[in-house]
């Protein structure tokens, strides 16, 4: 009997002693949870959303974004070029890392240095860096940018995050306790299901001193722990059929906010149906977005124009939205040489497939526009796959309509990277194999402008283009939005997704 | 005994290896780039080809598996091509909850399941029995993404008893163990009343009650003990599939296992920690097995004279 109870008692404490209990108190905790692990602490490495959203805690960086994704300084207090292919860059003074140590132009330098260097690991932004030559040290707190050629994009490339210049010129950091940043939270904590966030300055006269990041996989359980109020913020990533339930309960609120991400469908101009601009400008007529947005997004999306969202400063406001109108898609289709077939004409003109994720909202997308298609007499077939077969037939060219999502669009240069000849896949995300010589030059002059106003018109004239050719179908862009415990006061969402708001929220008193 | 135990220990490696190396070159034949996932879409291909090369992927597939077990014979498992962490450091934090949520399961199951069998099989026909019955055909039916946030929004949104999720101080084992327990509940309850019910009708408790033994004696010292070969069989089988089949609890329950792990390396093409995650599998089902062999020789002398003659 007593070897049993001492067995219970070895086995209890064996097992449990890995169970975890919070290290921070309620009423200072901001708590979320996200359905994935960032994959990089190390800024120089970080490619997924989770890691940049981890980023903007706990690293800071040259520049940012607004709430509706402008450019704002941030480390940077002046930024002005001096001449087409130099920029000057004036730092902020009294930032410091979490080590203590003062930010300076050496650290800023060691970081741009490690983007150009030729030699051992790279990082993957290092492509972006193809223009930069070298970073040039002239005061402390001054640094110049010299490129090699021309190129008014560069500026949103110095959004990623800093390290001091000893980790900066040094291998990937995986570890979490070796990670040094300049941004107003710090780890104090990294176990296998969540992640602590302590803020820097603890008398900071901010109420959010701890952010705990939980790691919950299934959408259901996320939704049940907001229920539960063990959780104060989800983002993005509720179903959008259970936010209706949203006002049942009185302890959560639902906040939502316009969204920069652009959904589309894109076309293979390497198959012979697809290769006709009619065709796909009929398509683009047979789809009725507004219906589509309505029944599986709850109203929450915005129809499309073009890539850039209508806020945009580079957004093109003249641009004419493409219609629904199954007549005129009838008739492009007719001109084009697929007339209905058949003895009742019931039969398909063609027969296309679209390719998509096992995503449900996407599925669903996919079955409505299936739907639409058969209205305009044509077929579609739907084969959904997980992300990563997806992904390689796509940028295989192996996809003959796809759904996809452009998400953290920085900069007009987009048209460049998804729609430019030298953007074919592998050397960049022109995956419907795009060629138009006026695009392609277009593209190319306004990105080496700097003058914003000059940009500006090439970049609309770029949009134009791209309106006529139809290389894919602007869908909409979907909003963002949150559930919020009603304990948390002034969460601010941003275009993007980012989580930044949470650094100026409160907590009311009541629970 | 000792050369039997040694023989059994020395198979376990090449067991593993041969499913490894199935394993290891099977995952290669998923469609998908692990490159995508660590290179991202703003990289070129000269970096791809470079990540390719530093990664060894750019070698052929059988010569990729051949250098993994050249680290595994050497205890390395590799490093995770996404993270850039040691797999066996990703396998020993991950360990723990698996083999945690699985063996309270396991327990849970025996102190539910066997004395309710035995119950079952005293009562035969009875009432009880067809509840019992009934329960446990639920069990066996309800899939765990059903039962899970069926209890957790009673036990915790309702009655605020329990955590939603996660894995954090004992109370927050009690949903995912008694999801994971349900339907090997079942099955060792039908399992226990039916050994039970074979046992009770044989010769030998006959002759024990015409000697005049107590009804308890005859159930703890002779029925019990010949009936538990049979559920220690299901019970060492089930143990190994609970090891390898807490996928969906662990994504319900938010618990940090093993299951978790090898579904989001699969979904990341990440090769190294896949291999790493099924060799921990094969080794827990191997040595189970073992376990359970070695539970035969204490429970049936006759086992025990045949292997060793």
């Amino acid at each position: 009997m007593r070897s049993i109870f001492l067995s219970i008692i070895f086995y209890c404490c064996f097992f449990f002693a890995g169970c975890t209990q919070s290290r921070s108190p309620l009423e200072k905790t901001f708590r979320l949870a996200w359905e994935n692990v960032p994959r990089s602490i190390d800024p120089r490495y970080t490619i997924d959303a989770d890691s940049q959203y981890l980023e903007d805690f706990i690293h800071c960086s040259l520049i940012s974004f607004d709430r509706l994704g402008q450019m704002t300084k941030s480390l940077a207090s002046g930024m002005r070029w001096i001449d087409s292919k130099t920029l000057e860059v004036t730092l902020r003074r009294g930032v410091y890392f979490s080590n203590n140590q003062e930010i300076t132009a050496q650290d800023v330098q060691a970081n741009f240095d490690f983007y150009i260097k030729k030699e051992g690991e790279r990082s993957p932004h290092s492509a972006n860096f193809s223009d930069l030559k070298s970073v040039e040290v002239v005061q402390k707190d001054q640094l110049l940018f010299h490129l090699s050629q021309s190129n008014g994009d560069f500026t949103t490339l110095l959004s990623l995050g800093l390290l001091p210049q000893k980790l900066a010129a040094g291998a990937r950091i995986s570890d979490p306790k070796k990670i040094i940043g300049c941004g107003a939270f710090q780890i104090e904590e990294w176990a296998v299901g969540h992640i602590l966030l302590k803020r820097r300055d603890l008398n900071s006269s901010k109420e959010v001193k701890y952010i705990h990041i939980a790691f919950v996989k299934d959408e259901n359980t996320r939704f049940l722990k907001l229920r539960n109020s063990e959780l104060d913020l989800v983002q993005n990533s509720i179903n959008r059929d259970q936010l209706g339930r949203i006002q049942d309960y009185k302890h959560l609120r639902l906040l939502r906010a316009p969204g920069m991400n652009t959904t589309y469908l894109g076309f293979q101009y390497s198959d012979p149906i697809l290769r006709d601009q009619r065709v796909r400008l009929a398509i683009a007529h047979s789809i009725d977005r507004k219906k589509i947005i309505e029944h599986i997004f709850h109203g929450w999306a915005i129809p499309a124009t073009t890539i850039l969202a209508p806020f945009d400063r580079y957004f093109n406001p003249s641009l004419k939205p493409l219609k629904y109108d199954v007549n005129e898609a009838m008739r492009l289709l007719d001109a084009a040489g697929f007339p209905r077939k058949g003895r009742d004409l019931s039969e398909p003109r063609f027969t296309l497939k679209l390719k998509t994720t096992t995503n449900a909202t996407r599925l669903m997308v996919a079955h409505a526009l299936a739907e639409e298609f058969r209205r305009v007499g044509i077929a579609l077939e739907i084969e959904s796959m997980d992300w990563g077969k997806f992904k390689s037939d796509v940028d295989q060219g192996n996809a003959q309509l796809w759904n996809l999502n452009w998400i953290g669009i920085r900069g007009p240069d987009i048209y460049r990277f998804a729609f430019s000849t030298e953007s074919i896949p592998p050397y960049g995300a022109n995956r419907g194999r795009v060629s138009h010589p006026q695009l392609d030059q277009l593209v190319l002059k306004a990105r080496a402008e700097i003058d914003f106003e000059k940009r500006r018109l090439l970049y609309n004239q770029a949009q134009e283009i791209v309106n006529e050719e139809v290389p894919y179908v602007f869908l909409w862009h979907e909003d963002q939005y949150a559930v919020v415990h009603q304990r948390v006061k002034n969460y601010e969402l941003y275009a993007d997704g980012r989580l930044v708001g949470i650094e100026n929220v409160s907590f009311s008193a009541e629970k | 005994m000792g050369t039997y135990l040694l023989k059994r220990l020395l198979y376990l490696f090449p067991m593993s290896f041969i499913v490894v190396f199935f394993s290891g070159v099977m995952i290669h034949f998923i469609p998908g780039d692990p490159v995508d996932q660590i290179a991202g879409d703003f990289s070129s291909e000269q970096e791809r080809r470079a990540i390719r090369k530093n990664m060894g992927l750019d070698q052929p597939v059988p010569l990729q598996v051949l250098y993994y077990f050249k680290g595994v014979i050497q205890g390395d498992l590799g490093h995770s091509l996404i993270d850039h962490r040691a797999v066996s450091e990703l396998i020993l934090e991950r360990i723990l909850p698996t083999v945690e949520l699985a063996l309270t399961s396991i327990v849970l199951a025996c102190l539910v399941s066997i004395p309710l069998g035995a119950w079952a099989a005293v009562f035969k026909g009875s009432k009880i029995d067809s509840i019992l019955m009934l329960s446990s055909l639920i069990g066996l039916s309800m899939p765990s993404f059903l039962l899970g946030p069926l209890l957790i929004l009673f036990f915790s949104v309702q009655m605020g008893w329990l955590p939603v999720s996660g894995r954090s101080g004992l109370s927050s084992i009690i949903l995912p163990s008694i999801v994971l327990s349900s339907s090997l509940s079942a099955s060792l309850l039908r399992m226990t009343k039916v050994s039970f019910l074979e046992q009770l009708g044989a010769d030998y408790i006959r002759t024990a009650r015409s000697k005049g033994l107590g009804e308890i004696l005859i159930f703890t010292r002779h029925v019990f003990k010949n009936a538990a070969l049979s559920i220690t069989t299901m019970i060492g089988l089930q143990f190994g599939a609970l090891v390898t089949g807490t996928i969906i609890t662990e994504k319900v329950f938010d618990w940090p296992g093993l299951g978790t792990l090898i579904a989001e390396s699969i979904e990341r093409r990440d090769y190294p920690v896949v291999q790493g995650c099924v060799f921990t599998f094969s080794l827990f089902f191997l040595l189970t097995n073992l376990i359970t062999d070695l539970c035969y020789f204490g429970l049936d002398p006759r086992i025990r004279l045949a292997r060793f003659d």
